[in-house]
């Protein structure tokens, strides 16, 4: 090796012993700049000089090395375990390959060690983006500009930089149309919008003012919403120093933050479902606590187990809400799906949403973009009409899709309005009779004739088109809201619009359900899909075959015995209730032989041997220890549709 | 269809850098030796944006900068200039005539594409 | 192939008559019959779920994939917890035995050294037998006997 590539390995040997130092303080203060800073130099000046000495291979390794660090000073990416970890890694390998010394040929080589550390780090760029830099040092930026008139002209593109805002964190973007003149005095060149963002980002404002770098002979007002970040307000020095006198490393760094940011607490999420599953544990003790106290009859007890129920719902619901995220998320991600599909198709759309603050469980958010991606699909390409059909209408060319989040009792509803055609009752029956799915003088309500739309195979599209053709999507939904235990609704006016409306409980750990016994078992039907619980008319009773229709109020109920669908024998029970079901706005009664009551229950699911059992939902444990299954009420009723058409 | 970038320059290194720079990127990339020609060649092809030096012989880039934005057929095309530090005034004269954004020389390879995609959002 | 026999702990328990081993890593636990939940529409090799001291496990009925018919409990009759691995996941699964006897380290032979045993039971069940106290043990493969039917 000659004596310059000598000096190099040197000089690298002490950079890589500083790196492991600042990797593991970083570890235990991952928001800290400096040390994000001090580890990007150190990478940097690796890079720079390996190539020059005959280290390319190193070189190029490190260059990966670096783009991480560089993502994280950008704030679009966060310190996380795992990238400590894997710095911690691939410093190590760096050491390894200075030890290989000198490229052989000077050109770069590749091993397959070198591949797979950077296929994770790679792997990390794109996991950790905009959720963990989010949580990692979260600041609130409210962000308004207005282009220049000329800025289109001259080739500026708002968009672009809007996007740009959008991958610094979560942005809410709205437009002001206040400024756009009346049509004859329009100039489409010239730009007559401003812009609203709400951006609640982990990059400072220096990552915003790069955005607008070009821009700034334009109107821009960027204000820090939330006071707190950290980084840009120094602590006082008094407590600084306090923490620094009594405490730990990792202790003083989490103090000095708690100090002046927000109390807010970072939480891997498998934390929180093992919580819930404690939680879980605990409702069951608590019921049979309960029960042997009912049994037991004693005073002091029963008072005590009255006080221990309270303290569990207290903390059941305290748990929960921990769970609990705004549905902005979810939202915030379909104002790029509008626009994409507006311009695939040819349509003028705009997007509102209302209610975006409306909390969900986690778990219910995660499953919620497809469905909802179906069905805004669905409306832009099925429901609104071309901006010539509009305009004969006497519409606004500009269509309007809405999402909105509401919650309602123990429901969240999210619904998907569109202003545009509506559902065409009449190509539905029709579509509905040539599928087989009704018969063809079936009378059957409006709404349960929209309820059509997800079932599968429907489609009325007349020509397929690459956004929502096929015919999946609207049934996939469906499967989606009966995994989550909801329901889906449609409800349309011809010429006006469609209101497609999801119906979702505000968790899934646990549901509220009644508790009932059929051929001597006990199962919970999910209390979402119960409207009432009826007496079982004598003389249907008899009826061991055939079609039974029960007729409440007004309206002709089919019924069906669980127990015939389950294929249990018959027992005699003087106690045979019918519980009617509501599923997709139909509704069915299932006969069981005793109604237990409400029941709170924790869903735990099945194994292996019994997941693919159509109808059951899932396991859980009673009061007296005795196991009760969870019933899936969506497939039970088609089971029992299907069953009740063939009894016909 | 692959978006074009014009890069209008007198020196051939720069327009070559930029050529081997933003080609494997999935641009294509045609050349101009001066303001005249670099407005023949907005004219002759579909151009998505127009790198730009400022010094150069015939027309220079100010005065290309403004020659295009009179010319309403080439709205929306954004010009990016070649600046040094040293031009700051220039810089800012140009931007006050239409042009989109800049680059300071000595600028890599990087800083090039992100700025490209920064003003049109990618090669596709 | 008797020299390929192996040494191992298991538990021994009766069925139908016959004594059964699986090897001791596999039993959680033994514990006196409980209450089975009938799951709806089950196949009948898994007919139902109990409550394991709180947690709720999978009830096999082995018998059924061994072409033996149904027993009642008896006074002897136990259920094993078993810890299995079940299409990849960690899995509880119970079984009712008649009779559970005892622990013993055995040699495992190759099934082929007894053929006859293989013309009684479906051999892809069985691991090998072994002999113990003059009689034959038959060791089951614990990952075939218990997998579940849509995974056979």
């Amino acid at each position: 090796m000659n004596p310059a590539a000598e000096s190099f390995v040197q000089e690298s040997r002490d950079i890589l012993e500083d790196l492991e130092g600042i990797v593991l303080e970083l570890e235990a203060d991952p928001s800290d700049p400096k040390r994000i800073d001090a580890v990007f130099r150190a990478l940097h000046t690796l890079k720079g000089s390996g190539g020059m000495f005959g280290f390319a291979t190193l070189a190029a390794f490190t260059h990966h090395f670096e783009s991480a660090y560089e993502r994280i000073r950008e704030g679009k990416a966060a310190v996380t375990p795992e990238l400590i970890q894997l710095s911690l890694a691939s410093r190590d390998h760096l050491e390894r390959m200075l030890d290989a010394g000198p490229d052989e040929d000077g050109t770069p080589a590749t091993d397959p060690a070198t591949a797979e550390l950077v296929a994770k780090i790679e792997a990390m760029d794109n996991s950790s983006a905009p959720v963990s830099a989010k949580a990692a040092n979260c600041a609130c930026f409210t962000i308004t500009f207005k282009p220049e008139p000329t800025a289109l002209r001259n080739g500026m593109r708002p968009e672009l930089l809007i996007a740009e805002l959008q991958e610094l964190g979560d942005a809410t973007v709205s437009v002001s149309t206040v400024d756009v003149p009346l049509l004859r005095d329009l100039d489409p060149a010239v730009c007559h919008l401003s812009w609203m963002i709400e951006l609640e980002t982990a990059a400072d404002r220096d990552a915003i003012d790069d955005v607008f770098i070009f821009a700034s002979d334009w109107q821009i007002d960027v204000q820090q919403v939330e006071a707190g970040t950290g980084s840009d307000l120094p602590a006082p020095a008094s407590s600084r120093a306090e923490s620094v006198a009594d405490s730990s490393k990792s202790d003083t760094s989490d103090a000095a933050r708690g100090a002046q940011k927000t109390d807010s607490v970072r939480v891997p999420s498998h934390r929180l479902d093992e919580l819930m599953d404690q939680l879980g544990e605990l409702v069951i003790a608590q019921a049979r606590l309960n029960r042997i106290s009912t049994d037991l009859g004693d005073a002091g007890l029963s008072s005590t187990a009255e006080e221990i129920e309270r303290l569990v719902t207290g903390l059941r619901d305290a748990t929960l809400s921990i769970r609990m995220l705004p549905i902005e998320l979810v939202f915030g991600k379909f104002r790029r799906v509008v626009r994409d599909l507006s311009t695939e198709l040819g349509k003028d759309v705009q997007l509102s949403t209302l209610g975006g603050e409306t909390e969900v469980d986690k778990n219910v958010i995660d499953s919620l973009t497809e469905p909802l991606v179906h069905i805004i699909r669905n409306s832009i390409d099925h429901g609104i009409e071309s901006p010539e059909e509009r305009r004969a209408a006497g519409k606004a060319d500009r269509a309007t899709v809405a999402m909105r989040a509401r919650q309602a009792g123990g429901e969240v509803l999210i619904s998907v309005t569109d202003d545009g055609k509506g559902l065409d009752a009449e190509a539905i029956r029709a579509r509905g009779i040539e599928r087989g799915l009704i018969a063809a003088d079936q009378d059957i309500s409006e709404d349960q004739l929209f309820g059509l739309i997800f079932e599968p195979g429907f489609s009325t599209a007349k020509a397929l088109s690459s956004v929502s053709g096929r015919g999946v999507g609207m049934d996939a939904v469906r499967r989606v809201i009966d995994d989550l235990h909801g329901a889906v609704e449609v409800k349309s006016v011809k010429g006006r619009g469609t209101e497609v409306t999801l119906r979702l409980p505000l968790t899934l750990a646990i549901i509220d359900g009644l508790l009932v016994k059929v051929a001597g078992g006990p199962f919970v039907l999910p209390l979402s899909n119960v409207e009432e619980c009826v007496e079982l008319p004598c003389d249907e009773n008899e009826r061991q075959s055939g079609r039974s229709i029960l007729r409440i109020r007004d309206q002709l109920v089919p019924f069906l015995s669980l127990d015939t669908l389950f294929g249990f024998d018959r027992i005699e029970s003087s106690e045979r209730r019918v519980v009617i079901t509501s599923v997709e706005g139909r509704r069915t009664g299932l006969v069981v032989d005793e109604v237990i009551g409400q029941y709170q229950t924790v869903i735990k699911p099945l194994s292996l041997y019994h997941r693919g059992i159509e109808g059951l939902a899932g396991s859980t444990i009673l009061g007296d220890g005795a196991v009760a299954l969870i019933l899936d009420a969506a497939a039970i009723v088609r089971r029992a549709q299907n069953a009740l058409k063939s009894a016909a | 269809m692959s978006k074009t970038i014009l890069s209008v320059d007198d020196s051939k290194s720069i327009r070559d850098m930029i050529g081997f720079t933003l080609q494997p990127k999935g641009y294509d990339v045609i050349g101009a030796g001066d303001g005249l020609e670099g407005i023949a060649a907005l004219k002759a092809n579909k151009v998505n944006l127009v790198v730009c030096d400022l010094n150069m012989p015939n027309m220079n880039g100010l005065e290309m900068v403004r020659k295009v934005r009179e010319d309403r057929s080439f709205d929306g095309i954004p010009i990016v200039m070649l600046t040094t530090e040293a031009q700051k005034e220039k810089m800012l004269a140009a931007k006050e005539a239409g042009a989109a954004g800049w680059l300071v020389k000595p600028f890599d390879e990087a800083k090039l594409v992100s700025v490209v995609n920064k003003m049109i959002g990618g090669a596709q | 192939m008797t020299d390929s026999a192996e040494t191992q702990m298991v538990l021994t328990f009766a069925l139908d008559g016959e004594t059964f081993a699986i090897p001791v890593g596999h039993v959680d636990e033994i514990i006196d019959p409980l209450p089975i939940t009938r799951a709806p529409n089950a196949d009948a090799f898994a007919p139902g779920l109990i409550n394991v001291r709180g947690a709720i496990a999978p009830f096999v009925d082995l018998r059924h994939r061994l072409g033996m018919r149904p027993a009642e409990v008896q006074e002897a009759s136990r259920v094993l917890v078993l810890d299995l691995v079940v299409g990849g996941e960690a899995t509880k699964v119970a079984m009712l035995a008649d009779d559970v006897a005892d622990i013993t380290e055995t040699a495992v032979a190759d099934l082929e050294a007894v053929p006859e045993l293989g013309v009684r039971w479906p051999i892809d069940l069985i691991r090998g037998v072994a002999k113990k106290d003059g009689a034959l043990v038959i060791v089951l493969d614990v990952d075939a006997a218990f997998a579940p039917q849509n995974l056979q």
